[in-house]
């Protein structure tokens, strides 16, 4: 169990999203005026933005992943709109370019003469928030699991699926420990199916990333996620190890891949696919 | 000083030949011979590669006078410059789709190794002198034996991110530190051998279990032997699977 397969287009691997979208989503963070249904599309336009443009190359998008993505409120189904609607799993080329719209936002970036200047970069959206209905996370769990069941069946000699869930952690329909257990006991040939968490929380709590244990998480919710978070693997929490130094963070042996009111775009950022440059020459 | 030298290279098993991202350039008559290697998680790094073999064989006695510091920089970038700028102006930046132009805009990313060999007799003998930013590493045999690995000499020193030098000025701001520039004496026999990673991770694994990795290089005749060999070190697992270059250079 290395995780240490290639990831190509001949061998790709494969990114599922569960997103919240349950009616306690339309709570606002204490902290900005902001619903978690906004923060969570935010996460999730963040993270795919992230993943495309890892695997653009030469003006094209390379199908090293699979992606798909499941909405859980008042229904439990595919969540990409537009064309890509209905579809469990997508190429990520495909993906990328079918996005709802395009936003212009700001980026402000050095000038490399020590002062700030201000360009428009091109944003794309594929989710806007939404809130509504229960939290049948059990449910999302147990899709995601028929769903992989049948892909590590077809790629067995694939880096194992990456699930993510970007939730409030209060499920309505059960306790989610046993279906997220089964749907990470589910592995090709290179490791068990990874399952990460993403805890967005209207509490005042100070952000959390990637822990080694549950002691001090702000609430049940946070312990539960904690539970039901798979362990780093040790090549991608190494290389993510200087990235994070940075912001004062350590990353232990047994960090589990969750966060809490926080991103965990390193996680794919780490993905090896190929000689990356460092974090510390990039910027 | 009579030099023979040939450039040998392979794809990344899986990867069209059109998506070779290494690069190499060979001027006998300069005495200058580069490899490169775009680093796949940037853009448009196959055409920076090319750029910078090429835009270094053509500026013969570039390294001359590269001292430390800011005169090495200034040195550099004399050639460096413009090199930069071809990059930039070679794409057609209204035609990227999104994805792209966000990556572009970082710029690409390529290793860099640079040998100038030199007729001059200075104290010693004729001198070379080399250049390298990242995990490309020049080989220097004689006698039969290795006498100087360059900037590795061992197995173990290669991982994924390597330094890399930029096609965008601003990214290069912790590059200069790790500008490694080596010189030494060359006689007649000499061969040198500038490898891209993969295949000098190979070279460096079976040197130090006491084989000569140079010798199997040295009689490949074509690029079809190259590429039966490329096969049988990815099939040994003990690199990665990546495109593989090797410049061999022989001092008459």
């Amino acid at each position: 169990m290395a995780y240490t397969a290639e990831i190509g287009r001949a061998n790709p691997s494969c990114f599922l999203f569960l997103i919240d979208q349950s009616g306690s989503m339309s709570d606002q963070f204490v902290s900005e005026a902001k619903q978690k249904a906004e923060g969570v599309a935010d996460v999730i336009n963040r993270l795919m933005q992230n993943l495309i443009i890892k695997c653009s190359k030469s003006g094209a998008v390379r199908d090293y992943f699979e992606m798909g993505v499941i909405g859980y409120g008042g229904c439990v189904s595919p969540a990409f709109g537009g064309d890509l609607a209905g579809r469990d799993l997508i190429s990520i080329s495909e993906v990328a370019e079918h996005p709802v719209r395009m936003e212009k936002r700001e980026k402000k970036e050095p000038d490399g003469a020590g002062g700030i200047v201000k360009t428009e970069v091109d944003f794309p959206v594929w989710f806007d928030p939404i809130a509504e209905g229960g939290t049948p996370m059990c449910e999302a769990l147990e899709r995601a699991h028929r769903i992989l069941t049948e892909w590590v069946q077809r790629h067995p000699k694939a880096y194992p699926p990456i699930v993510i869930n970007i939730t409030d952690g209060e499920a309505t329909d059960g306790n989610p420990i046993g279906p997220a257990q089964r749907l990470m006991n589910l592995a090709t040939d290179d490791g068990n199916v990874l399952l990460y968490n993403c805890h967005i929380s209207s509490q005042v709590a100070k952000p959390v990333r990637f822990p080694d244990t549950d002691r001090g998480l702000p609430d049940e919710f946070a312990q539960m996620l904690f539970k039901t978070s798979s362990i780093v693997p040790d090549n991608i929490r190494l290389a993510a190890q200087e990235e994070l130094q940075k912001d004062g963070i350590e990353i232990k042996d047994q960090a589990r891949g969750f966060v809490f009111n926080a991103d965990l775009v390193e996680l794919i950022t780490f993905l090896d696919i190929g000689t990356r440059p460092s974090s510390s020459q990039l910027r | 000083m009579r030099l023979t030298a040939q450039g040998l290279w392979t794809v990344k098993k899986g990867n069209s030949a059109q998506e070779y991202e290494d690069g190499f350039a060979i001027s006998t008559e300069h005495g200058c011979f580069a490899v490169a290697d775009g680093a796949t998680e940037s853009d448009f790094a196959k055409e920076w590669a090319q750029l910078l073999v090429t835009g270094f064989v053509a500026n013969p006695g570039c390294l001359r006078g590269t001292g430390r510091g800011k005169c090495r920089k200034d040195r550099i970038l004399e050639w460096l410059t413009p090199l930069q700028n071809a990059w930039q102006e070679g794409i057609d930046w209204k035609a990227l789709p999104w994805h792209s132009k966000e990556k572009t805009r970082r710029g690409a990313f390529a290793t860099f190794l640079g040998l100038e060999l030199d007729s001059t007799l200075t104290i010693g003998g004729p001198r070379w002198r080399a250049i390298a930013i990242g995990d490309s590493v020049l080989f220097q045999v004689q006698n039969n034996q290795l006498k100087m690995a360059f900037p590795f000499s061992q197995a173990n020193e290669f991982n994924n991110t390597p330094e890399l030098l930029c096609s965008n000025p601003y990214q290069n701001h912790v590059v200069w530190e790790n500008v490694r520039i080596r010189r030494g004496n060359w006689c007649s026999g000499d061969i040198f051998l500038l490898c891209t990673d993969a295949l000098a991770q190979w070279f460096l694994t079976w040197w130090e279990r006491d084989t000569k990795p140079w010798s199997v290089l040295s009689r490949i005749e074509d690029k079809g032997e190259f590429e039966e060999l490329a096969t049988r070190i990815r099939s040994e697992g003990l690199v990665r699977n990546d495109d593989m270059t090797v410049v061999i250079v022989v001092v008459g």
